[in-house]
């Protein structure tokens, strides 16, 4: 474990009232596109290969190793497209945001050299349509960039024309799933694609396409300088590097802080983000809604991606790191999340759809008070039947749905059981706050 | 051929084909609601998954359990594989949709015209739960009125999307959707833009549930009543493939049967909904210059025969036969026949079809394929028609020649088999306006009939069996649905009794002749047989 | 047929005597995103945050427009278009007030900020005040969770909401939002 300070964030204070966009000047001065130049001297297969060696697993959820991912590129097929999924609509997440609005020049570097690596002959910045400051951030960033021929020109040693545009969504969490993005990209509903064919062969409009998150692209600059080694000594053997970690919640300083994989969220809270606020510590969700919650016993759980494995729950996802105390209501809390899920699921496939509804519709009338005893058991029955680990969806969304539920009411089951005592019969009418339609 | 183990039954295909795919055809059923061989996989409905056991690639004979259930519409099928649709996690996970699809479903099996061909009320009661689970308020979605013929009960849909499938690559119209996101989405149309294609009631047959429905047909009958009788379209030379459904001597719908290599799975709305001339609009007595007669059916004939037989003993050469393109090749052949032999220099003309524009060629936008024609020829036997001519040979002509042979007095009497739908009438009439002795029969009492010398009522293509020949020279029978209109016959049957054949009217005796007399095509030609409905159901115990 | 409520075979009411896709959008979008694509569906969601923006809202009638002008029929324009949040086909308030309502937000006070909302301007989320100046919706992760509760009016974000200094912000607002270029 060698973490020797911010990598991605380096550009941007620790004190908020010294951070400011960072132009192409600025980041030229502080050694920006060296490494663009440095990878357009690599070949191809280097690069790929060198992204292979530091282990770089994708930072936009599933942790897919990345080097790996571009190795699904049929060999002599084109064009080929690149997109970067920047819908960040995670409750918990706001990394991705956070790095934009102040160093929006990392990303573009990272894409540059994803570009060239990869042969790519149009990259598209799926950002999520809330993000209109940063979209404009973005397109005044390829305006500066194209300006200094970084965009816009032949990749060295080919005939192929590398072009980035931004492409605005409009308002989807399932936009970030990477084939609901494509989708979207093609202007259409954002419904995600049966597998196979596998994006990396027949992707956006048909063509070979590789879909990287934000992050991910924005560590390939500094694994071009630094090197395998560098960036495999920060972190745990299984997940090498520095990682943008999003505090929010009851904490005292709720912000992005950077770190190596691996840190204890215990002390990514005390240390960073100025303790909890207003309580005692009770739950956590480690990475975003979709994971579910750490229990009250796993404060000091290891933020990486062995977390699921170890800690029962779905992964490490986005690190946005959400922190309850003993003064929340966590059946409220369960509420919210599945609301999430009910009214961003896409309704294609059956058991997301209707499923994530019902759970919606229980919660509610649990929250109104009118729980009855085996509304336990049928939730768990509920969430447990759907997501695309079972194989009994097309997508991971009801995954998300599915570990929010199991573990809420595994860890915590005298929340609930504490709220399922109504003997009330079918047909209550609920008032219009909690029967209020998704 | 390839095998594979499906719940301990050995399943063989050939080709490449999806799990299911491979056990529908042999004859085995997987639950499946949006998977249609149609149209393209979408894999959404979720039923039809099931576990797997593949061979390893590295070692075939050794077989991995796959982890997560996979759908078997979406799973190609390979050699050795093997399939497990009633394993435990299977069950659960059929029992789940099952209990999801219906959670908001409204309870209206007993007013839904699909009860009884419901895929929602058979695999509820294969794979389903028996008690609803859901304690919450129902989503309540509107009715809509969507189309020429079709309605949209948006609360029954479970959002199958084969509909919305077939708009965009079967007829290529696009003008289903799905509005919205999540539990609250709707299958609609843009307003204003309504389903509006010649193929729109196609829709209604693939819906697997009572979401869209037949205006038509809405409310007129219970399905478990209906009786199925296999035939072709008499309205285009395309020779489509239909059920004439039935009950109790009444047609109430017409359905698409599946032919490979003709209509696939689909007809087109002309076809579905021209069938009305079968009840209305009907002669049933014979009738003398605009006066019904009173006669029997062997009276009828005989001054049929009589009033030909009149004019061709004394001026053999001026009686004439009209034949339309819309009766069966046994009919005409036999009419033929026996004019030839009252008068072997009598006339022999066939009425040309009506051809309404150009073929209309529906293609798959994306992939270019065609996936239906719509025929502008209008009448579905005028290649058997010139076969019965180009056999018999002799004094033939054209309609056009007819009106200048009756007013140079070389032809007096006329004997025409009508046409159903009156396509030609006004020609005809005014052809036919100097004959001295007109003899017409016709299944409806206007066109001709009043200005015959003696018309007999005949029976529409649903009463009575024989071939039509379409456009691509495919010889095809169709079967009698149901039984001639009372006081009506066959054409068929009034020939084989002027022919003094024994026994009654028997199109398959009729095509022995036709291939005796040189047409061997017309030896291999057999009547469908009478469908009934195939128990794909296997009742499993769970 | 009393009980079909929907009647789809009637046209829909046209809303402007001209064209909701101007010659000005059309060449915008057919100079600046046509290019970009392959196909030109793809320029859906560019064309319809530009009449958004335009606009304000999505009417039948540019549904219609946009078919022609994409090359793709009414049903699967209205198909994308309905699946996305932020594409409203009824007409809002001059501001638009997105309330952040997932679990940061929702942990951090979102409830507070939405009942000052309905004191001072008396709308619930949904609504629109009479003067058609604002409308307040809930809307789920705005990704400011560090800023929660935070709420999105019109395209700035406001962050470390006081509901009291918010509503207040609200009222100074001008009349109508100054035209910000795209």
């Amino acid at each position: 474990m060698a973490f020797a300070g911010p990598v991605l964030l380096k550009r941007i204070p620790d004190d908020p009232a010294k951070r400011k966009l960072i132009n192409i000047e600025e980041y030229i001065a502080t050694g920006g596109y060296e490494s663009l130049r440095k990878a357009q001297s690599m070949t191809p297969d280097q690069i790929i290969q060198l992204v292979i060696d530091s282990n770089l697993r994708g930072r936009g959820g599933a942790g897919f190793p990345c080097g790996s991912k571009w190795k699904f590129l049929p060999k002599d097929l084109h064009p080929r497209y690149l997109a970067v999924n920047f819908d960040e609509s995670e409750p918990g997440t706001f990394k991705d945001r956070y790095l934009t609005d102040y160093d929006p020049h990392i990303l573009l570097e990272g894409i540059a050299i994803a570009a060239f690596a990869n042969r790519i002959s149009i990259s598209y910045i799926y950002i999520r349509g809330e993000y209109h400051l940063q979209a404009k951030i973005l397109e005044k960033a390829l305006e500066e960039a194209y300006a200094r021929g970084i965009f816009g020109q032949k990749i060295p040693g080919t005939d192929i024309v590398h072009n980035c545009y931004v492409h605005r969504g409009a308002g989807a969490y399932i936009c970030g799933e990477e084939t609901g993005l494509l989708e979207s990209l093609e202007g259409k509903r954002g419904w995600p694609r049966i597998k196979p064919p596998f994006p990396a062969i027949a992707g956006a409009f048909a063509k070979p396409t590789i879909i990287n998150n934000v992050e991910t692209l924005a560590c390939l600059p500094y694994i071009i300088e630094h090197g395998a080694d560098w960036f495999k000594a920060m972190g745990t053997p299984s997940s090498a590097g520095p990682k943008l970690f999003g505090v929010s919640g009851l904490v005292n300083k709720p912000g992005v802080y950077e770190e190596e994989l691996g840190i204890k969220m215990s002390t990514l809270i005390e240390k960073y983000a100025g303790g909890i606020k207003g309580g005692k510590y009770r739950a956590a969700i480690p990475g975003g809604v979709s994971m579910g919650v750490l229990g009250t016993d796993q404060y000091d759980a290891e933020l990486d991606f062995d977390i699921g494995r170890k800690y029962n729950v779905l992964g490490l996802g986005t690190a946005g790191v959400i922190v309850m105390t003993d003064k929340t209501d966590l059946v409220v809390m369960l509420r919210n999340i599945v609301r999430f899920f009910a009214h961003e699921s896409c309704g294609q496939c059956t058991p997301c759809r209707e499923g994530t509804a019902w759970m919606h519709k229980m919660l509610n009338r649990i929250v109104a008070g009118y729980g009855k005893p085996r509304d336990f058991d049928m939730l768990m029955e509920i969430g447990l039947s759907m997501g695309s680990m079972p194989g009994t969806t097309i997508c991971g969304l009801a995954d998300g749905a599915n570990w929010a539920v199991r573990t809420f009411l595994q860890k915590f089951p005298e929340d609930f059981k504490a709220r399922l005592k109504s003997d009330q019969v079918q047909g209550v009418t609920l008032d219009a706050q909690a029967a209020a339609a998704v | 051929m390839p095998t594979m183990d499906v719940d301990g039954k050995k399943i063989a295909w050939d080709g490449k084909k999806m799990i299911l795919q491979a056990c529908l055809d042999a004859g085995m059923e997987i639950p499946h609601y949006c998977y249609h061989q149609g149209l393209s996989i979408v894999a959404s409905c979720r039923i039809c998954l099931v576990e797997i056991e593949s061979p390893d690639p590295k070692d075939p004979a050794k077989l991995l359990k796959v982890p997560k259930l996979v759908p078997s519409c979406q799973t190609p099928a390979v050699d050795g594989m093997k399939v497990h649709s009633i394993s435990p996690k299977s069950v659960a996970n059929q029992k789940a949709v099952m209990e999801f699809l219906l959670l908001n479903h409204p309870l209206d099996c007993p007013v839904c015209d699909q009860a009884g061909e419901c895929y929602l009320q058979d695999y509820s009661y294969q794979y389903g739960r028996s008690e609803s689970r859901f304690d919450e308020d129902k989503a309540k979605k509107p009715k809509k009125d969507i189309g020429k013929h079709v309605v949209l009960y948006s609360d029954r849909c479970i959002m199958c999307t084969r509909c919305v499938r077939f708009t965009r690559e079967i007829s290529g119209t696009g003008e289903l959707a799905v509005f919205g996101r999540g539990h609250r989405e709707e299958i609609d149309v843009f307003q204003g833009k309504s389903l509006d294609n010649p193929l729109s009631g196609n829709v209604i047959d693939i819906c697997p549930v009572g979401a869209l429905l037949d205006k038509d047909f809405l409310f007129t009958q219970r399905v478990w009543f209906l009786k199925k009788s296999p035939s072709i379209s008499p309205f285009s030379s395309g020779g489509e493939n239909i059920f004439i459904e039935h009950n109790q001597g009444r047609v109430y719908r017409i359905k698409p049967r599946f032919n490979a290599n003709v209509n696939k799975w689909w007809i087109s709305d002309d076809i579905r909904y021209g069938w009305d001339f079968i009840h209305n609009n009907r002669l049933q007595a014979p009738v003398s210059k605009g006066v019904p007669q009173e006669l029997s059916a062997a009276q009828g004939i005989g001054q049929l025969d009589q009033a030909i037989k009149k004019i061709a003993t004394t001026a053999p050469g001026s009686t004439m036969l009209i034949l339309n393109p819309f009766d069966s090749t046994e009919e005409m052949f036999l009419a033929a026949q026996w004019m030839r032999r009252v008068d072997p220099q009598a006339w022999l003309v066939l009425i040309e079809p009506k051809v309404d524009g150009q073929d209309q060629v529906f293609k798959n936008p994306a992939t270019g394929a065609v996936t239906y024609t719509l025929y502008a020829e209008k009448a579905p036997n005028r290649r058997g028609a010139e076969k019965v001519l180009a056999k018999l040979g002799g004094n033939t002509c054209k309609l056009a020649d007819v009106q200048g042979k009756i007013k140079a007095g070389q032809i007096r009497a006329g004997l025409v088999l009508a046409d159903p739908f009156g396509h030609g009438d006004q020609a005809l009439e005014a052809t036919l306006a100097g004959l001295e002795t007109l003899l017409v029969l016709s299944t409806r009492p206007d066109g001709l009939v009043p200005q015959a010398t003696l018309a007999l009522p005949v029976c529409t293509w649903a009463e009575k069996s024989g071939v039509f020949e379409n456009q691509s020279g495919l010889i095809q029978a169709f079967k009698q649905a149901i039984a001639p209109l009372d006081n009506t016959r066959s054409a068929g049957s009034i020939f084989w009794d002027l022919m003094d054949l024994a026994g009654t009217y028997d199109s398959a005796a009729v095509r022995r002749m036709m291939s005796d007399l040189g047409l061997a095509e017309y030896a291999a030609v057999t009547l469908p047989e009478h469908h009934e409905k195939i128990e794909l159901m296997q009742f499993t115990e769970l | 047929m009393a009980w079909i409520v929907e009647d789809r075979l009637k046209q829909y009411q046209p809303t402007r005597s001209e064209p909701y896709l101007t010659a000005e959008i059309r060449s915008h979008i057919e100079q600046k995103y046509f290019p970009r694509y392959p196909r030109k569906q793809a320029a859906l969601l560019p064309l319809f945050h530009t009449i958004m923006h335009t606009y304000g809202y999505i009417a039948p009638q540019a549904i219609d427009e946009a078919a022609g002008f994409l090359g793709i029929s009414r049903a699967e324009v209205q198909d994308a278009v309905t699946f996305y949040e932020e594409f409203r086909l009824q007409p809002s308030g001059r501001y638009v007030v997105n309330v952040c309502r997932s679990i940061s937000c929702e942990l951090c006070g979102h409830k507070a900020v939405l009942d000052k909302i309905r004191d001072v301007f008396g709308i619930e989320p949904g609504e629109t005040t009479d003067d058609d100046k604002f409308t307040v919706f809930e809307v789920e992760c705005l990704g400011a969770c560090e800023q929660a509760p935070c709420a999105l009016v019109n395209e700035d974000l406001h962050g470390c909401i006081k509901p009291d200094e918010f509503a207040a912000h609200l009222r100074t607002l001008p009349d109508h939002p100054a035209a910000a270029g795209h």
